[in-house]
């Protein structure tokens, strides 16, 4: 999942400490050596999503075979075993993946380098729909594990894990310092549990504890190739979150390229191991699917019995399964950055100042796997395959774009690892389709149909943004800027200080001053009076009267304007700023409004001067003004 | 002055329709029954319609002033109105005079002289004039 990991764009824009909303995981990355990631630490860090899908990866397993009967379960070890093979292939060839990219690769990336564009926006939808189901897996799966812990709590699981999202998403919203020493604790129990209920079940003959099974599905059908492939499918969602590390690799330590191989290969033996020796104990212990307890808390209890071990174990799961879920917080806004810098997305996601952009992505994140949820009634087992898809499409990417690397690059003994890319290319992708194909009618068409929704998207996007850049000349060296005529339009009611500021402007603006009057037959003495006021006041403009029997607003203006015919019109409009807000009542706001009508309505440049009104005495020390102007600076306008 | 028009395309888009866009058809048809009532007066006026005065013939036209624009001080003097008369516009020009008395926005004014083209627009320099009622 987390493939953007937020690290190289973390590292590459400098600092992030203080960027509280989710944004990084570990903070001071822009720092020195000693804030980056050790090997231990980066395992902690990053792994989060890798080690908590030993949570829910054998279960999927399970799951399956049991509904072709007990006998059937049998096959959970092979199964088991070929899905940890398929690991370390992954697991070596994300290997390849850091050296290639010590920048930091990821689905995203590596399709954008080898790929092309289209590929690598299949690979960015994915990695959204990865974002998006992290989430609700995990939250779900959390859940799972706290309602085995407590069977009472089982019928409120759609509340439940409605309510931790929204307690993650509160967080989230709030803004949180993440630290990676903070996150070694909690994955570092967790696996330190998990190896304790592996060795201690190991020891045993019996399971110390049995769930209540419920009536068993007594008709034993064959089992037969279909069954073990979905099998296969389904416990493919345990390889979700192997490739976080790759992403990742400027967060090391120098020499960084070999402390993240090294962190990688101890995430695929950790995980490869937890996730052969559950199944292991699964078939020590005979354990089949029980409603309402995990299989995981079946293990454990098979292995401490019903003690304060068992307690300890559920409870890690659920705070890791909790901060899994939280990593996709950290690492949508980071994806969404490189999308809309690469015209895929809105310009507002990649301003990286912006907070409100982060709470835009964590509430969307939030409502989807909401939705999710929702829709899944918190099933764990639901959501689990559709997970599977969306990652194994960016793995069989990744793994592609990779393949097409060695070929381009064709450094020494390229081959062999060109052919270990390919193999997991081959077998990620059959992965894919076997999981999309099982599992279409069962949920599997959302994200078959979300995928190139989003692609359909992201290209409209680019294609809006392509066309905007030919329309604005982007990449080309414009014509010299030139000096052309230009008129400027300054609409005037009477002859005051506004007026005499709104005409010093608009002859600093331009040499040609059109003042604007708006008469009204209705009222010949008013007109009369202006007139004279102004010829008094004689200034270097010409007055244009208009017209106007019907005492519209704002459209004799706009009419006028449009008519004139010069290649830069500016229309500067004066207005009254009040020293308090209550006075704002007694001011028109024709401003706003004549300034509204020419945007909508002409191309000219509107300009809006605001005079404020500051008391007299702060007026006269400021600038003096001319003593043939009458200065009614307090006079309400209307 | 902090605004520049940076929406200007997209805004004028969104003007196009809804309630605004409905207003704005209500108001140019109040446009098109004051332009035909104009044209009405042309005709007991015995004038030309603008429209169809040609470039450098003597006409009579008639119908309101729409604008009027006084020259400052300092420059040529010259008054220059806008008469429209429900077909077209034309621009009177007085040279040398900065104010006449009745040549006011919204006076119903009747105006003979030679019609000439200056960019792109129709114009007639000192023009006869008759002032007729008021607005």
């Amino acid at each position: 999942m987390t493939r953007g990991r937020g690290f190289t764009g973390l590292v590459r824009g400098g600092p992030m400490t203080g960027d509280g909303a989710g944004g990084s995981r570990v903070p001071a990355m822009g720092g020195d050596e000693q804030d980056r990631l050790s090997v231990a630490g980066g395992l902690a860090a990053l792994s989060l999503d890798a080690m908590s899908s030993v949570a829910y990866g054998p279960e999927a397993i399970v799951i399956v075979l049991a509904a072709a009967g007990g006998a059937a379960l049998g096959y959970t070890l092979p199964v088991t075993l070929v899905i940890a093979g398929l690991l370390a292939v992954l697991t070596v060839s994300y290997r390849q993946v850091i050296a290639a990219f010590p920048q930091g690769g990821g689905a995203y990336g590596v399709s954008k380098a080898y790929l092309g564009r289209r590929t690598s926006l299949v690979a960015g939808a994915s990695l959204i729909v990865d974002y998006v189901l992290n989430v609700a897996v995990s939250t779900a799966a959390g859940v799972a594990a706290l309602t085995s812990a407590f069977p009472a709590l089982h019928p409120y699981t759609p509340g439940l894990c409605l309510a931790v999202l929204g307690a993650i998403t509160a967080v989230n919203l709030r803004g949180i310092a993440h630290s990676a020493r903070l996150l070694i604790a909690p994955t570092a129990v967790f696996v330190l549990s998990i190896a304790a209920v592996i060795i201690v079940g190991l020891f045993r003959d019996h399971p110390a504890a049995v769930a209540p099974a419920g009536p068993q599905d007594g008709t034993l059908r064959t089992v037969g190739a279909f069954l073990l492939l979905r099998a296969f499918a389904n416990g493919c969602a345990a390889l979700t979150g192997v490739e976080a590390i790759a992403n990742a690799v400027p967060a090391f330590r120098r020499p960084r390229v070999g402390r993240a191989q090294r962190a990688e290969m101890a995430l695929g033996a950790t995980l490869g191991l937890m996730l052969i020796g559950v199944a292991v104990l699964i078939g020590r212990f005979h354990i089949r699917p029980v409603h309402g307890v995990t299989i995981l808390s079946q293990v454990t209890a098979g292995s401490f019995g019903h003690g304060v071990g068992y307690y300890v174990v559920q409870f890690a799961t659920v705070l890791l399964l909790a901060l899994a879920a939280n990593t996709s917080f950290g690492g949508m806004p980071v994806l969404a950055r490189l999308l809309a810098r690469d015209n895929n997305l809105p310009h507002l996601f990649a301003l990286r100042a912006e907070r409100q952009v982060h709470r835009y992505g964590i509430l969307f994140l939030a409502g989807t796997a909401g939705l999710l949820l929702a829709g899944t009634a918190g099933a764990m087992n639901t959501l689990v395959p559709l997970f599977a898809i969306g990652v194994f499409v960016g793995f069989t990417l990744s793994q592609a774009g990779m393949v097409r690397h060695w070929w381009l690059d064709r450094p020494r003994g390229w081959r062999p690892r060109a052919a270990l890319n390919g193999l997991g290319a081959l077998l990620t992708g059959i992965a894919a389709l076997v999981v999309a194909a099982t599992k279409f009618a069962e949920g599997g068409w959302l994200i078959v149909a979300a995928l190139p929704l989003i692609v359909l998207l992201m290209s409209r996007v680019h294609r809006a943004y392509g066309r905007i850049g030919e329309r604005l000349e982007l990449q080309r060296t414009p014509a010299r800027p030139r000096r052309r005529r230009a008129v400027v339009i300054v609409p005037v009611e009477g002859v005051d200080r506004l007026t005499y500021e709104a005409l010093s402007a608009a002859f600093s603006l331009g040499e040609r001053v059109v003042a604007v009057h708006v008469a009204h037959p209705d009222e010949p003495g008013d007109t009369m009076r202006f007139v004279e006021a102004w010829h008094r006041w004689a200034p270097d403009a010409d007055l244009v009267l208009l017209n106007d029997p019907h005492r519209r607003l704002v459209e004799p203006i706009v009419d006028y304007v449009s008519g004139v015919g010069e290649p830069h019109v500016f229309v500067l409009i004066p207005e009254v700023e009040p020293a308090h807000m209550w006075q704002r009542v007694l001011q028109n706001q024709r401003g706003a409004v004549l300034a509204h009508a020419l945007r909508r309505d002409t191309d000219v440049v509107v300009c809006r001067l605001r005079f404020r009104l500051r008391p007299r005495h702060a007026h006269d020390r400021v600038e003096a003004a001319p003593g043939t102007v009458r200065v009614p600076a307090t006079r309400a306008r209307g | 002055m902090e605004e520049v028009p940076a929406g200007t395309a997209q805004e004028s888009a969104q003007g196009a329709r809804g309630l605004r866009g409905f207003l704005r058809r209500l108001t140019s048809s109040k446009a098109e029954l004051e332009a035909e009532e104009l044209q009405k007066t042309t005709g007991e006026e015995g004038a030309t319609p603008i429209r169809k005065c040609a470039v450098r013939r003597r006409a009579c036209v008639a119908g309101t002033l729409r604008t009027v624009t006084l020259r400052p001080r300092g420059g040529a003097p010259a008054l220059e109105a806008e008469l429209y008369d429900g077909s077209d516009a034309i621009s009177l020009v007085w040279l040398g005079r900065r104010r006449i008395a009745g040549i006011e926005p919204g006076r119903l004014v009747r105006a003979e002289g030679l019609v000439s083209v200056q960019d792109g627009r129709k114009v007639m320099f000192n023009p006869r004039y008759e002032l007729r009622g008021g607005a």
